[in-house]
């Protein structure tokens, strides 16, 4: 039987959970998780709350260590997990709070087909994207760029692959930060960071990164479906991808420098995997810095993955992507750190944001929406399994009032990918896929049995939880056909 | 860690080896460690070398060098199985038990 976590859950309403900051001493705030009867269960079964409340150490947190529906057990921080640092109160910033996979995060690109015109290209759709986006372990791309580019794309993320041919102005519009973070510092990314990076622009990764093609099955609430031109039975295409192995080091290096230096700012944390550095110390800049890049590499990578996607629609339905209306929705990034202000306690403050596993929800009227979303606020896509859904919500003023303009950020893992290795058979899961029309196509069957739907939480209960605590809304909800996997 | 990372699915007639020395350092036993692996996983993502045998080692308190050998990667002699991400610091441990060592390690995968 897997230990239950037995800490202190005090019920707020049916959608909010309180850890006491007099849980453990050392706690600076409250932990306060959004969950429902039937995900607490879930959630109790792993570290996660446990984590959240070892967060709440982190000096600088103000108002709560916060856990959404989706949380689980990570490595540090939980994955699921938003923390908030005052900068001028000595506030930090932790890399174990962004993950190593800096600016994993989702893009989805709407289409003027509908499932009809779709279905009878499905197999040839599929093995296309599979065949033209580099997945898999280790897995190395087309684009090939230069040690100069490689350094122009950590400054102009998105905007270098729109500048090189691989998407339009439109499509910066459409991404947070524009597709690229101010303040990035391409020195500040190590050469080992360099070199795990290169010929990585262009693929799509493992794990669970993915690309699907995905039919629109419910909208709710004609106001921003309308505004995001969005109908049932349209097709849309969702890429999951994040800054590969350039991320990965540059998270790493981080955490080496931080844990170095935790004496230094006398910081007690209970994990060292929550190493940190305040702010406005030079480790804390130069994180910042690093962490940019990393994030303007992820943003690069997935503007051309959605050019290779792009391509390969073209090519199956013989006309441009432009009539085929393959405009882009939105990105967003689900692992990051950004330096924001946010209302707290009625005065506006300075804060370094954590998401880890965590969107970005911000409601409408705020400036950082691009203008077309700005009446609807900003859109937010949730990735769901393979087998179940994914959704696309948008931001409210009650995630910008409760949790600095944040929501959850997929389904949310159930099972590990070793215990669904285990109990998942390949065979069967590809069999079940197959009767509900689901086609998948995968670079090997670790990663599908990884990913089946029955080792994440159902992303239905996982996104009812957002909605109805009011952190984000719901716009349309979206079931898969044709799902490419690492 | 490697054997989390991919499994050998057939012998590579006349293989030669790739020999390296590695030499890192680290404040405690558990950084040691982690630079260890740290090491490897660099030589293993980068260089695409995959460790066949440790001809020798020396450990220090603070340091640690050893001659390794290794073999190219070859899909065709390997089967990939994780990738790995990063060797964390979450729960990271060396202990000695009895006349050895005992160390616990959690891969990001």
């Amino acid at each position: 039987m897997p230990q239950i976590w037995d800490g202190p859950l005090e019920k707020i309403d049916d959608y909010r959970w309180r850890i006491p900051k007099s849980y453990k001493a050392g706690m600076r705030v409250d932990g306060i998780i959004y969950a429902d009867e039937k995900l607490l269960k879930d959630i109790r079964h792993d570290k996660a709350a446990e984590q959240v409340a070892n967060v709440s150490f982190l000096p600088g947190i103000v108002k709560a260590s916060f856990g959404m529906p989706d949380i689980h057990w990570g490595y540090g921080f939980a994955i699921g997990g938003v923390a908030a640092m005052d900068i001028e109160k000595g506030g930090v910033i932790s890399p174990g709070g962004v993950g190593y996979d800096i600016n994993c995060g989702v893009r989805l690109v709407r289409t003027d087909l509908f499932e009809k015109d779709v279905r009878p290209h499905l197999k040839e759709l599929v093995a296309g994207l599979f065949h033209a986006v580099p997945s898999g372990v280790g897995s190395e791309g087309d684009i090939r760029v230069t040690a100069r580019e490689e350094k122009e794309i950590l400054v102009k993320g998105a905007g270098w692959a729109v500048a090189n041919g691989y998407g339009t102005e439109d499509d910066l519009e459409a991404t947070e930060e524009r597709g690229a973070m101010a303040g990035a510092d391409p020195e500040k990314v190590s050469d080992r960071a360099y070199a795990r990076g290169r010929q990585q622009s262009g693929t799509l990764g493992s794990g669970n990164h993915f690309l699907e093609v995905q039919a629109i099955d419910q909208l709710y609430g004609r106001d921003a479906a309308d505004a995001l031109g969005l109908a049932e039975g349209q097709i849309m295409v969702m890429i999951h991808s994040g800054s590969r192995g350039l991320g990965y080091q540059v998270c790493d290096d981080s955490l080496k420098t931080m844990n170095a230096c935790l004496d230094k700012y006398n910081i007690h944390v209970p994990d060292r995997q929550l190493a940190c550095a305040p702010v406005e110390s030079p480790e804390g800049k130069d994180y910042l810095a690093a962490m940019r890049a990393a994030a303007n590499y992820a943003w690069n990578n997935r503007q051309c993955l959605m050019h290779l996607v792009r391509q390969v629609f073209e090519k199956v339905f013989a006309s441009s992507w432009q009539k085929l209306g393959m405009r882009l929705v939105y990105d967003v990034a689900h692992n990051i750190a950004k330096i924001e202000t946010h209302r707290v306690k009625g005065e506006e403050r300075m804060l370094c944001v954590h998401r880890k596993g965590a969107t970005r929800a911000f409601g409408p009227g705020h400036p950082d929406v691009p203008e077309r979303y700005r009446q609807i606020g900003q859109p937010v896509i949730i990735p769901g399994d393979m087998g179940r859904n994914s959704y696309l919500l948008v931001g409210t003023q009650a995630a910008m009032d409760e949790t600095f303009g944040s929501t959850c950020h997929g389904a949310g893992r159930l099972r590990s990918r070793h215990e669904a290795k285990r109990v998942v058979d390949f065979h069967a899961l590809m069999k079940e896929l197959e009767a509900k029309g689901i086609v998948v196509m995968a670079s090997g069957h670790g990663t599908v049995v990884e990913e089946a739907p029955s080792a994440y939480k159902d992303v239905n209960d996982v996104v009812g939880v957002v909605h109805n605590a009011g952190i984000a809304r719901r716009v349309c909800r979206m079931r898969p056909l044709g799902v490419v996997k690492g | 860690m490697f054997a989390v990372l991919l499994e050998k699915t057939k012998n590579r007639p006349g293989a030669v080896l790739t020999e390296k020395e590695i030499s890192v350092c680290g404040e405690e036993s558990e950084d040691l460690l982690k630079a260890w692996l740290d090491e490897l996983l660099f030589c293993y993502t980068v260089e695409h070398l995959v460790l066949v045998r440790i001809k020798s080692i020396d450990v220090g308190d603070r340091e640690m060098r050893a001659f390794v050998l290794f073999d190219i990667f070859d899909g065709e002699y390997y089967a990939v199985k994780e990738e790995v991400k990063a060797v964390t610091y979450h729960e990271l441990g060396v202990k000695k038990v009895h006349n050895s060592w005992q160390a616990q390690v959690i891969f990001d995968v």
